[in-house]
């Protein structure tokens, strides 16, 4: 059971593993693919989680959600198989505060496995309602490269960090794991290794390697099982295929400019899906006949633009002297979205 | 494997310009389909070279129609007024990429959504074995360059992935290919772009001889395929024409390029474009563009995961009260109401 693992309190308030913990967490995530750390977050902040998702969702019961997940797209809530719910949360209270999307311990954990540019790829909550069955085994995403003996050798690309909104145990049924699973080739390799499962206590989350071989077991309990899912990736990974008519971070441009500096690189994609949305407002083809100059006043029912700039990303400084070295292809720290090469690094 | 620095003159020694030029016959370029040969020829060149120039292979009149369709759209916005387009906030389909030069967005209609351009099958015949099974369309914009716009930088698209460990990336197969194709005949003078070959595989710190690019005139229907890894510069523009090139980004399913396309819509193409393109040149090719597409017209994410409002009927117009024009139309369709039940109002 190395691969489970208690944060002290002093940990937990520091904000820090000791040193001794924290390499041994990094070889089990290597060896297993996956750990569960106990006791990250609070269970204040835990309730507070399960009090704003019973908010956005509490009043949904299984019928609901049934009948919300055969709407039309745009739909934040798809099914994920038998009577089990994924459904993107929006980033309100809790959801959008930085200490629950870059806990220090998780981000200190999962930096130097996703590289410095990390980014936060989605947050959703998974609802298994009782009578949901034992989901099939399943990766979260398929090996990079298909090329034979590559996508199993390289490193972790992303990890799903589930944290359990309520006690769970073996009757509402966590997530169950193949261990070591990341380095199958091919699924097949479930029949030749046990699942392991164990109960999980508020305070508690699971990293998994996002090729790592799991499966939701039965809900055999009477209580809906709300598990919110964060996934963070490497700069260069999207993960469009489990968020089919939806996007995966919703948060408000408004929410959004109101994070601390530190954590904004982090949550771009938040950001850049908020901007997204207002894309199809403009009819870019009728820009010719527009004529730029005179300049218009942006109309009342547009005011999206400042508080667009207002949002705008990893503004490190104002002050380009106090950015240290920036790499040519990194964004630009003056937060203007292009490339540092083509904006202040121009003329280094 | 190449360190530090290479002369012209080894340069053409070792990479004729041949070797990574093809020409599809006249019949291969009918059938859409290139010979057992000389696709082994090109996946040959492009994996040795990061690049690979096809000679003819998209329809002349084809490029034509883009061509005047970019003018209509862009054309009148002249210099400074693409300069001014640019400083706008986004979202924003006009992006500068140095001194001259523009990318924009192109919105994939008209001409820009037929399947014989993005899903063009000689070009699909090259890439999709490259780029495997889930191949998608990642991006799609034109770059314009204005007369006097200086050389690039030499830059890669996009660095090594994993690069913390700086042997993984140069050695793993490619991961995206970015295919220019000009929207003019694209002589030296005016500037076509210039790549260094076999930089894919060099490791971050390799840099490259500016001598030592490798550039040759680029016609209309020509188009020229970057590994994405694949040090390129634009060449400068001497000349007194507007140079427009149309660039496709195809990527495997996973890939992002946060850098080059942040906060834009790309590939952008309507629903109701997409909703005319044939089946076959659809999934996975446009997966990404419909992607967006759904999450997006149709107003903001379905905001009320709650029941309905009380009272509200679908079925009946007479129950639903008032409807914000840019709201989901209450009766189901997916559409906005100004698009939908809201358009007679």
């Amino acid at each position: 059971m190395d691969w489970i693992v208690a944060v002290s309190a002093g940990e937990a308030a520091s904000g820090e593993f000791d040193p001794e913990t924290d390499s041994r967490l990094r070889a089990a995530f290597q060896e297993h693919g996956c750990v569960l750390l106990r006791g990250v977050f609070s269970s204040a902040t835990i309730d507070a989680m399960h009090r704003e998702y019973a908010a956005q969702l509490g009043a949904l019961d299984l019928a609901a959600m049934r009948a919300q997940a055969e709407k039309p797209p745009p739909n934040r809530l798809i099914g994920v198989g038998g009577a089990r719910y994924d459904v993107t949360l929006r980033m309100n209270g809790v959801f959008g505060n930085p200490e629950v999307l870059a806990n220090p311990l998780l981000i200190k954990f999962l930096r130097p496995l996703l590289g410095k540019d990390m980014r936060l790829n989605s947050l959703t909550v998974v609802v298994s309602h009782p009578g949901s069955s034992q989901q099939q085994a399943h990766r979260d995403h398929n090996h990079l490269f298909s090329e034979p003996g590559l996508g199993p050798s390289l490193p972790v690309y992303a990890v799903n960090v589930a944290i359990p909104l309520i006690d769970v145990d073996l009757e509402t049924g966590p997530t169950g794991v193949w261990l070591g699973s990341h380095r199958f080739e091919h699924m097949t390799s479930v029949q030749a290794s046990a699942m392991v499962a164990i109960p999980w206590q508020r305070g508690d989350c699971m990293l998994m390697d996002y090729r790592l071989l799991h499966a939701g077991l039965p809900n055999r309990g009477t209580q809906p099982r709300p598990v919110l899912y964060l996934v963070y990736g490497r700069r260069w990974f999207a993960d469009d295929v489990n968020h089919i008519n939806r996007i995966p971070l919703d948060m408000a441009l408004e929410r959004y400019a109101e994070l601390p500096e530190p954590v904004r690189p982090m949550l771009i994609r938040a950001y850049t899906h908020a901007v997204r949305l207002r894309w199809p407002e403009a009819d870019w083809s009728s820009l010719a006949a527009q004529r730029i100059e005179p300049r218009p006043a942006p109309p009342a029912a547009r005011p999206l633009a400042p508080a667009v700039v207002q949002a705008a990303p990893p503004r490190a400084t104002a002050d380009s002297a106090n950015w240290g070295k920036t790499g040519r292809n990194e964004p630009c720290p003056c937060g203007s979205g292009k490339k540092y090469k083509h904006c202040h690094g121009r003329n280094p | 494997m190449h360190h530090g620095r290479m002369t012209t003159a080894a340069l053409q020694l070792e990479y004729p310009l041949s070797e990574w030029v093809i020409a599809p016959s006249a019949e291969e370029r009918a059938r859409g389909q290139f010979s057992p040969e000389r696709l082994r020829e090109a996946h040959a060149a492009f994996r040795q070279h990061g690049c690979l120039l096809l000679r003819g292979a998209l329809p002349v009149s084809l490029i034509d129609d883009m061509r005047a369709e970019f003018d209509a759209r862009y054309g009148v916005l002249g210099f400074s007024g693409m300069m001014e387009q640019s400083r706008r906030p986004p979202p924003n389909p006009v992006d500068p990429r140095g001194e001259a030069r523009f990318e924009i967005t192109m919105r994939m209609s008209g001409a820009f959504a037929r399947p014989e351009g993005f899903a063009n099958p000689l070009l699909r015949g090259i890439l999709a074995p490259l780029l495997g099974g889930d191949m998608q369309l990642n991006s799609f914009s034109i770059v314009v360059s204005y007369p006097g716009a200086a050389m690039q930088q030499i830059h890669r698209d996009h660095g090594h992935l994993f690069a913390s460990e700086p042997d993984i990336g140069p050695n793993l197969p490619v991961y995206a290919v970015n295919v220019g194709v000009p929207l003019i005949d694209v002589d030296l003078e005016i500037g076509p772009t210039g790549v260094w070959p076999t930089s894919h595989r060099w490791a971050p710190n390799v840099e490259a001889d500016p001598a030592a690019v490798s550039v040759c005139p680029i016609k209309r229907g020509d188009c020229i395929l970057i590994d994405y890894r694949t040090l390129h510069t634009g060449m400068p523009n001497r000349s007194a024409q507007v140079r427009p090139i149309l660039y496709m980004v195809y990527a495997r399913g996973w890939f992002s390029d946060e850098a080059t396309h942040f906060g834009v819509n790309s590939p952008d193409m309507p629903l109701e474009e997409y909703d005319k393109i044939p089946e076959a040149a659809r999934k996975p090719l446009l997966y990404r563009a419909l992607s967006q597409a759904v999450r997006s017209p149709r107003g903001a994410p379905e905001r009320e995961a709650r029941a309905p409002r009380a009272g509200l009927n679908p079925a009946d117009p007479a129950s639903w009260g008032k409807v914000g024009r840019n709201d989901a139309c209450p009766c189901g369709s997916g559409k906005k109401y100004k698009q939908c039940h809201g358009r007679s109002a």
